[in-house]
């Protein structure tokens, strides 16, 4: 009996779209993502960006990490992993959530969806199976990862209600976000959740690995009128940038992966403090998390106005006098929809306060030349982009 | 407004030591004993030689001297017995067919071990103090045990560095020659723990045996059967409240504070402190529940190595047992076999995988026609599929050689899961938790739980399982119970 | 024989004594390696012992070798080429193999299919473990300090040691949490430590086979895990816990340094059996070989062995009485096998495919911890293990200098063998039989391996300690248990390269960090002989 099914010549795996996605991939441009081959760009990535916001994109996001937990005290256990109170959550709600570990830093993030008292969905850009089994101990609670089992698209953009409208999605336009529901598209029946992470209208698409096909084929029916393309991930780190969201092992390290402890960040540190419910019985990392609250944090992240048009990724900021570094820059780009120079990144707790000043010490590569660059930088809330249409119900058709 | 102050969950001696302090200082105490009678794994002790004569002091316990010489003797199989006395923490060789040089090496081994154990009894009464807590009592009291360990002086202080990591084997056979004086030491070494001698950690483990004891070979001075019942008596006298046959079912917490705990029987009762007595994992498993816990914390609690290694054979002679070469005075010894080494090692090698050899090691006292003896390394099993009756055989056939008149009338065993079961500790551990360097001082039982304390407010250990460790020596119901009073304050 | 009084004289050419010679070379001394043998290298020699084939006969794989050093006697400048692991492998006796690959993704998927929690948890385990390989790196490099001094350098030491547990340069500092989890990592047994994150018997008892090479402690004793830490804080190239080929074998490695050597005008003197140092006055001033040639020395190093050093060829009555008594006493018992095996073609696995990159990297056939275990039981009682661990490779696969066209050479290192065998110790007869048990093991996994064995060298501890001078065949010179380690090594009061012995010096893997082809020792002394001499030398490790 030999080994079947790893080899050492297929490293990766592909996702239920592979075929479908290696068949759009014109410029050939893949990386890891999970253990599975992903697209970072089909064609151009500039392209990619703007039909999220125009048109609308189509982004393989199937590597995501999917964990069913079913059982008595699924709601319970899920109320102990969490930072938020999701009691009164009810079936086909979605909730976007944090877990920390006992000193309150983040372990991850991800969405937890509903089915109903006994049944829920996690999904998590990181592996979090160790943690839940462990959390789970003294639960009765089942936790299965169904992360192959699942193939999953992220279908956003103003267009994107209308194309699934037109493919007979039964009353999408009213599907709340941060609801979903069962849909039939193209003969397939699937869930389809109003949720995203672009910061715009949008809605993630999962379905057997079987129907895959037909689902990806469905949103590109329409194309000759509604240009949809296919996204890799550069275009989906720009929109997520734009709306100001996190991304673990980016923007901070994860607890159970940081190798240097002061790495790790709570959900104050990151600006969340929205999502710790400390009213809540309780959860792990709480008594920690009281502690920082009373205490106030040291850094923060934030939102940061760059002057110029040089992107300031992986610069150091500094204090008006320049004699200090005060935080570091997370992520940056140029934003087309803005036009503006955008940036995420921490500051020390005398800058955290909207509209404090810094500077962005940034080496900007010209013709094999690095010139140095002082930007002045405002700090702003990390959310760039407000669009009605994101939380419009009904949603645009 | 609640009855009472605090509860203390297990009337084992820690709980009977914790009552006895707090309520001294007019606290109001109600404890809650799962089983008919008190004692918990007293009643499955050897010795209670460990036990602090502060403690004894403190609480004005006066136990009865014990008037007999107390022997110990090292059984051979060629009959030719090992007889010593230790009086006054000197060894007399009473009879031995060790080489002269050899009893000279011996006592002089104990002797330094002994210089050594005591530096580290000075650390036995205090609260374990935390690595970089950043709080500045800690730090004082680091430099203070650094500088008491310095106090050995140059040479002693290098030794005992050199040996806290040493396993006894290796040092007995660089100093001795004797296999039977060597046996004798591994096994007073490694008794209770899940070590063999040739185990790194086995003379750390002496040590701290001789710490807690007046004497290496727990040779009852007093009367010790009479602890569990003064004890109770100062309870009684300081308006302690004891409840035999009450089972706790579950600790209660609101807002994340020990407000009470509920009964088998669906009684509740409330209180402001509860402290248990249970080992740490039968605390945190069972009774407070996982719940209020934080997942890292889980996961160190989880691996707490607590596995036992002891059974307790209890047999009924038809008349008093007859020992060849042991003449009726010496009858009332403590009797040892350990003969060598490696038959230890043995003996250790089948534990590791959950199994036993017929040729254990074991000690035994006699009172009449009863005798009493742990049998080592007898493991505990998942399922506890021990079969019992060839264990007991198996250990009356260890005795058989010795005891001449050996006629059975009674035979009793209980294996480490059923000590488990009965006790309700975890693994039926002797000290609720292997005793080694990494799970001692701030590290006992682990990180977040090392100071008597627990993440839940006002909810307290106070077992074998906490700081310093096993033994049956009452400190550390004494330590948790002055942990308690400070954070009072 | 010759009036020259060089500076230093090194007795014993192994690769520690080597760096230490190099070092003080390049601060222009005059120095001095004799060498028993007609060769160099100690424990890391590559020779022909059958026709066309070069065995690396003792140590087979090099991780540990400190880069700084490497670079500060400009190896690969003399020849020295490492080629990195591209896999690992454990064979089952179900036909399937478990394996690591350099590829990550890979590693998770081979890992997740015994167990998806440990696939998990490996991630956790190797984070912990590069923390902890972090932390003791730069403990690697000082010469421990004296804990019961109250000189400035012993106390400043202390401070140092407790900046790098804390590891302020390398981690951004340590919370209490890790403290206690590097303290447990250093006194748990390797078993209990796996068992925290791991579920899977054949995980982990491929992970724990480091813990037990070349020690006299099993899987389940006590300090068992800071053996593991021992064996992954080396790196190729940056990468923790990676191991690689020498090119040309382990020998390539004392070669290049004794090139570096006598490059910057160094002597080296083979085939010179030293038979005493010679002392006067408590100071020691020369060597006299075992032909009477008489060596004169301003300070000697020795390169051997405590035991050898001080029960050899320095006489008792020189020694205090405790210090003697100590070294008598230090640990160094031999428990490990070798085999060297010249191959007519490539063997091929029953359960690996060929091509695969986990069959060119080490081969296990363990499949539990408690088999581990088992062989060490068989070595206490005395007996070669009736399960041994085996750490197999075919170094040819990826050396194109060790074995002629389509031949291979493989190297099989076996736990446990022990020095003194029960039933009246070792004879030829005996060496044979166990060399033909462990063959015939390894033969029960391979679809050709007893059919193209041309030659095998079978060594026992007693054939290393015959070779190369390693005292019961215990191949890190001294076992690596805490009372055996920092300030304790090689004797408590003397674990700073000095002895009681005016101007001698010890320098080999007896000596703090211990064993391993480190340099480390080497380069420490060296440190230490410069600053006694006060000179000073550019470097990147000293």
């Amino acid at each position: 009996m030999s080994q079947t099914n790893i080899s050492y010549k297929q490293p990766l795996l592909e996702t239920p779209f592979h075929e479908k996605t290696r068949e759009k991939c014109y410029a050939h441009d893949w990386y890891r993502w999970a253990g599975y081959k992903a697209v970072n760009q089909y064609t151009s990535t500039e392209l990619e960006y703007t039909s999220m916001r125009n048109t609308a994109g189509v982004v393989d996001i199937s590597p995501m990490h999917k964990y069913s937990v079913k059982g008595k005290d699924a709601k319970k256990f899920i109320n102990k992993l969490i930072t938020r109170d999701i009691t009164n959550i009810q079936p086909h709600q979605v909730v976007y959530a944090l877990w920390c570990n006992e000193d309150g830093f983040v372990v991850d993030d991800g969405t937890i969806f509903c089915f109903d008292e006994n049944n829920f969905r996690i999904c998590s850009g990181e592996r979090n199976l160790n943690w839940f089994e462990d959390t789970a101990i003294g639960f009765d609670v089942t936790i299965e990862d169904i992360s192959h089992s699942i193939a999953a698209l992220a279908f956003q953009g103003p267009l994107s209600c209308k194309i699934l409208h037109m493919l007979n999605a039964n009353n999408i336009e009213n599907l709340k976000p941060f609801c979903f529901d069962q849909f039939t598209i193209n003969n397939q029946e699937i869930t389809i959740s109003r949720t995203g992470f672009s910061g715009d209208l949008g809605y993630e698409l999962w379905c057997e690995p079987l129907q895959a096909h037909d689902v990806w084929d469905a949103l590109f029916s329409f194309n000759k009128n509604y240009k949809i393309l296919a996204a890799g991930l550069d275009a989906l780190e720009m929109v997520r940038v734009e709306a100001g969201f996190i991304v673990v092992n980016a923007d901070l390290m994860a607890a159970e992966h940081a190798l240097r402890p002061n790495r790790m960040r709570t959900p104050y540190e990151l600006g969340l403090a929205w999502m710790v419910n400390l009213d809540k019985e309780f959860f792990t990392g709480k008594e920690a998390l009281i502690k920082q609250k009373n205490k106030g944090v040291e850094k923060k992240l934030i939102g940061l106005d760059v002057q110029g048009d040089k992107p300031a990724l992986g610069s150091v900021l500094y204090n008006e006098s320049k004699n200090e570094a005060i935080g570091i820059v997370t992520a940056a780009m140029w934003s087309p929809s803005l036009k503006s120079n955008i940036a995420m990144g921490y500051v020390d707790k005398q800058f955290m306060k909207l509209g404090s000043k810094v500077l962005a010490e940034i080496y900007h590569l010209e013709e094999l030349e690095y010139r140095k660059i002082w930007a002045q930088c405002k700090v702003v809330k990390k959310q760039f982009i407000t669009l009605e249409r994101r939380n419009a119900v009904p949603a645009l058709i | 407004m609640s009855k009472y102050d605090a509860i203390i969950i297990g009337g084992g001696h820690n709980g009977l030591v914790c009552a006895s302090y707090l309520s001294k200082k007019g606290c109001k105490i109600l404890i809650l004993e799962k089983n008919e009678n008190l004692g918990g794994l007293v009643n499955c002790a050897s010795s209670l030689n460990g036990f602090s004569s502060k403690i004894l002091d403190d609480l004005k316990i006066d136990l009865p001297k014990l008037n007999y010489n107390s022997y110990v003797v090292a059984l051979h199989s060629d009959q030719q017995h090992t007889i010593l006395q230790e009086n006054n923490n000197k060894i007399n060789f009473i009879k031995s067919n060790a080489s002269g040089e050899n009893q000279k090496k011996f006592s002089s081994l104990i002797n330094k071990y002994k210089i050594y154990a005591s530096t580290l009894s000075n650390f036995m009464y205090e609260v374990p103090p935390r690595l970089k807590s950043g709080n500045s009592k800690d730090t004082w009291q680091l430099i203070n045990m650094g500088w008491k360990i310095r106090k050995l002086g140059k040479k002693n202080m290098r030794e005992f560095l050199r040996v806290i990591g040493l396993n006894i084997a290796d040092e007995l056979e660089d100093n001795l020659s004797d296999n039977n004086l060597m046996g004798l030491l591994a096994h007073e070494a490694i008794l209770g723990s899940n070590l063999g001698p040739r185990s790194p950690g086995s003379i750390l483990s002496l040590l701290y045996r001789q710490a807690i004891q007046n004497g290496l070979f727990a040779s009852e001075k007093y009367d010790f059967h009479q602890l569990i019942p003064s004890l109770e008596k100062i309870c009684h006298n300081q308006g302690v409240e004891i409840k035999n046959n009450a089972s706790v079912k579950k600790i209660i917490t609101t807002n994340n504070q020990a407000s009470g705990v509920i009964l088998d029987n669906e009684e509740k009762i409330d209180a402001g402190i509860i402290i248990s007595n249970a080992d740490p994992k039968t605390t945190y498993f069972d009774l407070l529940g996982t719940e209020p816990l934080d997942t890292d914390f889980i996961r160190r609690a989880k691996n707490i190595r607590t596995k036992g290694n002891i059974a307790k054979l209890t047999i009924t002679l038809k008349e008093n047992p007859i020992i060849q070469n042991i003449d009726k005075e010496k009858m009332n010894a403590k009797f040892i076999y350990a003969p060598d080494i490696n038959y230890i090692e043995r003996a250790f090698n089948a534990s590791k995988y959950n199994k036993y050899n017929e040729n254990l090691c074991f000690e035994f006292h006699h009172c009449v026609n009863v005798i009493v003896a742990n049998i080592y390394y007898v493991p505990h099993v998942k399922n506890n599929t021990h079969n019992k009756e060839r264990l007991i055989q198996h250990s009356i056939n260890l005795l058989k050689p010795f005891i001449s008149n050996l006629e059975i009338e009674k035979a009793e065993l209980l294996t480490p899961n059923e000590i488990e079961e009965k006790y309700n500790v975890t693994g039926g551990h002797w000290h609720h938790g292997d005793f080694e360097i990494d799970q001692m001082l701030m590290m006992r039982p682990f990180y977040g739980s090392a100071q008597y304390t627990t993440p839940i407010k006002n909810l307290y250990l106070c077992s074998a399982g906490t700081h310093p460790g096993g033994g049956i020596t009452g400190i550390n119901g004494r330590n948790a119970a002055k942990k308690i009073m400070r954070d009072k304050k | 024989m010759n009036n020259k009084i060089y500076d230093v004289a090194i007795v014993g050419g192994g690769h520690n004594g080597l760096t230490t010679a190099c070092y003080l070379a390049k601060a222009g001394l005059k120095v001095i390696v004799v060498e028993r043998h007609d060769y160099v290298g100690g424990a890391a020699v590559s020779r022909e012992l059958y026709p066309g084939w070069t065995y690396t006969n003792c140590s087979y794989v090099c991780s540990l070798l400190r880069p700084e050093i490497f670079r500060d006697l400009e190896l690969s400048k003399f020849g020295l080429q490492i080629i990195p692991y591209e896999g690992s492998a454990t064979m089952l006796d179900d036909g399937r193999f478990y394996a690591h690959y350099n590829d990550h993704d890979l590693t998770y998927r081979s890992i997740a299919q015994f167990s998806k929690r440990d696939a998990e948890a490996y991630d956790r385990f190797g984070r912990d473990v590069m923390r902890q390989c972090k932390i003791i790196k730069p403990l690697l490099k000082m010469t421990p300090p004296d804990p019961t001094s109250f000189a400035p350098k012993d106390i400043m030491g202390l401070f140092e040691f407790a900046k790098y547990f804390v590891a302020k340069d390398e981690l951004g500092g340590l919370g209490e949490k890790e403290i206690y989890d590097t303290i447990r990592f250093w006194t748990m047994s390797v078993r209990d430590y796996l068992e925290e994150y791991f579920e899977s018997d054949v995980i982990k008892a491929h992970l724990a086979g480091s813990a037990i090479i070349g020690t006299a402690l099993g899987p389940y004793s006590p300090g068992s895990a800071y053996v593991l830490l021992h064996h992954y804080m080396g790196e190729v190239d940056g990468t923790i816990g990676a191991w690689g080929y020498s090119r040309g074998g382990m020998g390539s490695i004392t070669q290049a340094m004794s090139k570096s050597f006598q490059s910057k005008g160094g002597e080296v003197k083979v085939g010179s059996p030293v038979a005493k140092i010679l002392i006067k006055n408590n100071r020691s001033y020369g060597l006299i070989l075992e032909n009477g040639d008489e060596i004169y020395a301003n300070k000697i190093v020795s390169n051997l062995d405590v035991k050898r050093t001080f029960l050899k060829v320095v006489e008792q009555n020189q020694l205090p009485e405790d210090f003697y008594l100590a070294v008598k006493n230090f640990k160094i018992r031999g428990s490990s096998g070798k085999l060297n095996i010249a191959l007519d073609d490539l063997p091929t696995w029953k359960s690996i495919p060929v091509g695969d990159p986990a069959g060119t990297g080490d081969l296990h056939i363990t499949q539990s911890i408690e088999e581990m275990e088992g062989a060490y039981d068989d070595w206490k009682d005395g007996n070669w293990s009736s399960y041994p661990y085996v750490d197999m490779c075919v170094p040819s696969i990826n050396d194109p200098t060790i074995a002629p066209q389509g031949k291979h050479y493989m190297s099989v290192f076996i736990q446990y063998v022990p020095y003194n065998l029960a039933d009246g110790g070792w004879t030829e007869e005996k060496r044979k039989k166990f060399g033909n048990h462990v063959m015939n093991r390894i033969g029960n996994y391979s679809n050709n391996f007893n059919d193209i064995i041309k030659h095998a060298e079978i060594r026992t501890p007693k054939e290393l300690e015959a070779e190369v001078g390693l005292t019961e065949g215990n191949i890190f010179q001294g076992e690596l248990t805490m009372d055996q380690l920092m300030f304790n090594r090689p004797i408590p009061g003397y674990a700073q390269y000095k002895t009681p012995i005016k101007n001698l010096y010890m320098c080999g893997s007896s000596t703090h960090p211990g064993g391993g082809v480190m340099g480390a020792p080497g380069a420490n002394a060296a440190r230490e002989i410069l600053r006694d001499m006060n000179k000073q030398i550019e470097s990147h490790y000293i």
